[in-house]
């Protein structure tokens, strides 16, 4: 038996066996080399030392004093065009300083409703196109029919000048005009990682090609463009600039000319929008682009008419007895807006409307003699047979120095000459021509 | 007598007073460990099926964080994480919690179908990222909308241009390309020489998928949930865990102080100032919580939205096609 000290010595064995249990808990749960959790050295961020990376985008307004000359820019609104007209006043107030008149094609601000069918619109273009210099597609939605393509490319050929502008942000329906010229509008938008101008889709542009439209430009900065496939490239993104369509880098050309320069194609609408407009040379370029639509040498034909005329005009009239048809025609002018007076004598510097009988073909016979027009027994003209003069009239259209306008409308009666005033009134004239100058028409 | 006489004998013998005390001091040792040094460890779970991280989802995750590291018991995190991201804040806040939270315990993400964006951010925090080979990871950048500057109005007035009609674009777009670079911080400080990928490819905020991730260092492996359990004992250093359900815990706190709150103060709306208020409007708002804490003041011209900008992935549905 031991003694009591050794009994006592006995509890020990209590904490002992505690530290045991508490040993083989650690143990067991946390194995013998535990070593407890390590963090991570934490390295601190040094957000406070990001900058905002503005780029040196200084350029800002271009000021200029340009030539002014007389000419109509008729802008689409008529195909359910997706732009705010207030965003066009950049481009189009340089249009204005140059002299030009905007026209609409279609109803500003129309809102919601819809646009015109389209046999009405084709009507509208037509009409619209005879008085337009410069023709300016934003952001169709609609797409063009081929009877509107055509007489876009009629416009052309006489002369006019086309702007198409598309945005890879914005629904169009550009390529319905833009695939007949032999261009195309690619899917996707091109941006820059490695240099851009606050955003990767805001792309720096210098690669430019010698041209009126790139004349004076370092730099420009396009909002989110998109590539055109074939045409003339006026300039090209750097090697940094991708594709988000075809994921790799290429020469990629968001402003190209047509072929034969009537058109140009711009994939990229933003960049004229205000404030943007003021960016690098951004604005110089809405000048050039502004040029290039009043450079315009537009020639107009008998269909034309009465647009052909530019300033006031001067009626004439063979005898006194024609009187009333003068003012029948000053009257026709006037629903167009076009100031005229009937006048005795021939000012040589103004725009001119002859009206007379046969008998006075004399007092126009320079005109009928350059356009190769017979008037005798019969009336004959380079494109025609002879003709007998009974109910019969003449159209000519002559086109003298420095843009004078003269249109001859002879008829072999009085009442044949208001047929053919009748004619020019409601445009049914167009149906009866022989060439682009001359009608010669025949009633029963 | 002579019985008790007996008895205290018996019990005084050596080898019962030794068995008695090594009796006890088991006892004991149970005691201290599992009650007073709360020495069992635990995994925490937290489960955040698809989340958009908003303000208010934010709130109950970054609850989750802080109830995680505050519980001993817990001795290492696992995140069940699927989330595109959300609002740039509520991102940030996440991830800095998520950062708070591995200085104290190994915090290992396992990510199921999206780490994207601002949850990718959330994820940085963390020890280790796990996700499966088809993840969606990465799209690291920004979303926001730019609007013109609002009209200047007759009634309305700031003290300044930029308090009524708004910044310009050109401000904004250079705001936001600061979060860009700062999210690209992040992932260059968290993960370190990790990272196959440069910076500029990493700002082309493109989507991974997880294989091709891991790869690139985005994350560190593929792995279940079990490879991302084992993992956080392993960081943790133990090795037989019990689990604890971080959710679960958090909303019986919730509901714990919602009881609470309405037990003490039976009216339908429950006054400033009391314990867990905010927890309950968010958790609860037919309990009078908007989700929009502050409103409108009363009679205000214009309606009050907060500026937003996200660190979030979304499919490219909204492309506008050219034709």
């Amino acid at each position: 038996m031991l003694s009591r000290p050794s009994k006592l010595w006995l509890l020990l064995l209590t904490p002992l066996a505690a530290l045991a249990v508490i040993g083989g808990g650690y143990w067991y749960f946390y194995g013998f080399y535990g070593t407890g959790y390590q963090p991570p050295p934490t390295i601190p961020l040094a957000l406070p030392e990001i900058v905002i990376p503005f780029a040196d985008v200084s350029g800002f307004e271009f000021d200029e004093a340009p030539t002014r000359r007389e000419g109509v820019l008729v802008v689409d609104v008529a195909h359910s065009n997706n732009f705010d007209e207030r965003e066009l006043d950049p481009l189009l107030s340089r249009v204005s300083d140059r002299g030009y008149t905007i026209e609409f094609l279609g109803e500003k601000d129309h809102g919601d409703s819809p646009s015109p069918p389209p046999a009405v619109r084709l009507l509208m273009l037509e009409e619209k196109l005879r008085q337009a210099d410069s023709f300016a597609i934003i952001l169709p939605q609609d797409a063009y029919t081929q009877e509107e393509v055509n007489v876009i490319e009629q416009f052309v050929r006489n002369g006019g000048k086309v702007l198409l502008t598309a945005d890879p942000t914005r629904h169009h329906h550009s390529n319905s005009v833009a695939e007949e010229f032999g261009i195309v509008f690619q899917d996707g938008f091109l941006y820059n990682v490695a240099e851009h101008e606050l955003n990767y889709r805001n792309i720096f542009l210098r690669d430019f090609v010698a041209d009126e439209l790139t004349e004076g430009l370092t730099q420009i900065t396009f909002y989110t463009a998109g590539s055109i496939k074939s045409g003339v490239p006026l300039v090209s993104a750097d090697s940094n600039t991708y594709s988000s369509m075809i994921e790799r880098t290429a020469p990629f050309t968001p402003v190209v000319k047509s072929d034969d320069g009537s058109l140009l194609a711009i994939f990229d609408f933003t960049f004229m929008i205000p404030p943007r407009n003021a960016v690098t040379d951004n604005a110089r370029f809405i000048a050039n682009i502004a040029g290039y639509l009043t450079s315009g040498d537009r020639s107009f034909h008998l269909t034309d008419f009465p647009h052909s005329f530019r300033g006031p005009v001067d009626i004439l009239i063979g005898q006194s007895s024609l009187f009333s048809t003068g003012t029948r025609m000053k009257t026709i002018l006037a629903d167009f807006e076009i100031p005229s007076e009937v006048r005795g004598v021939e000012d040589f510097l103004s725009d001119t409307v002859f009206l007379g009988l046969y008998e006075d073909s004399a007092d126009v016979a320079q005109y009928l003699e350059v356009a190769g027009i017979q008037v005798g027994d019969t009336v004959r003209t380079p494109f025609s047979p002879a003709i007998p003069k009974p109910s019969t009239g003449i159209l000519l259209l002559h086109q003298g120095h420095e843009g004078r306008q003269v249109l001859t409308v002879l008829g072999d009666t009085e009442s044949s000459l208001q047929s053919m005033v009748e004619l020019l009134q409601t445009g049914r004239f167009r149906s009866g021509l022989v060439s682009d100058l001359i009608g010669v028409f025949q009633f029963q | 007598m002579g019985l008790l006489k007996s008895a205290w004998r018996a019990v005084t013998r050596w080898y019962v007073i030794a068995v008695a005390s090594i009796g006890l001091g088991i006892l004991a040792g149970f005691l201290i460990f599992f009650n007073v040094l709360r020495a069992r460890p635990q995994i925490g779970i937290i489960d955040i099926p698809f989340t958009v991280i908003t303000e208010d989802s934010a709130f109950f995750i970054g609850e989750m964080l802080d109830f995680a590291r505050r519980n001993d018991s817990i001795k290492a995190v696992v995140v069940r994480l699927n989330s595109p991201g959300g609002g740039v804040v509520e991102s940030e806040q996440l991830f800095l919690k998520t950062l708070r939270l591995r200085e104290e315990k190994p915090v290992v993400i396992a990510g199921d179908l999206l780490l994207a964006s601002g949850g990718y951010m959330m994820s940085l925090g963390a020890n280790e990222i796990y996700t499966k080979g088809s993840s969606i990871v990465g799209s690291i950048g920004v979303r926001f909308g730019v609007f013109p500057p609002g009209a200047p109005s007759e009634t309305l007035r700031g003290t300044g241009p930029g308090k009524v009609t708004g910044d310009p674009e050109r401000t904004i777009l250079g705001e936001v390309e600061m979060l860009k670079e700062a999210f690209l911080q992040m992932v260059l400080t968290q993960r370190g020489d990790k990272l196959k990928i440069t910076p500029e490819e990493l700002a082309e905020a493109r989507t991974y998928p997880g294989m091709q991730a891991v790869r690139l260092g985005l994350v560190d492996a593929i792995g279940t949930d079990t490879e991302a359990i084992n993992k956080a004992a392993t960081l943790a250093g133990i090795s037989r865990y019990g689990f604890v359900d971080v959710n679960v815990e958090v909303l019986r706190i919730f509901v714990a102080k919602r009881d609470r709150i309405f037990a003490s103060a039976p009216t339908e709306e429950p006054g400033p100032g009391l314990e867990g208020i905010d927890a309950v409007r968010r958790l609860f708002p037919s309990f009078g919580g908007s989700g929009t804490p502050g409103g409108v003041p009363p009679d205000f011209p214009v309606d009050v939205t907060p500026p937003r900008y996200y660190y979030l992935y979304l499919p490219p549905s909204d492309v506008v096609p050219s034709e």
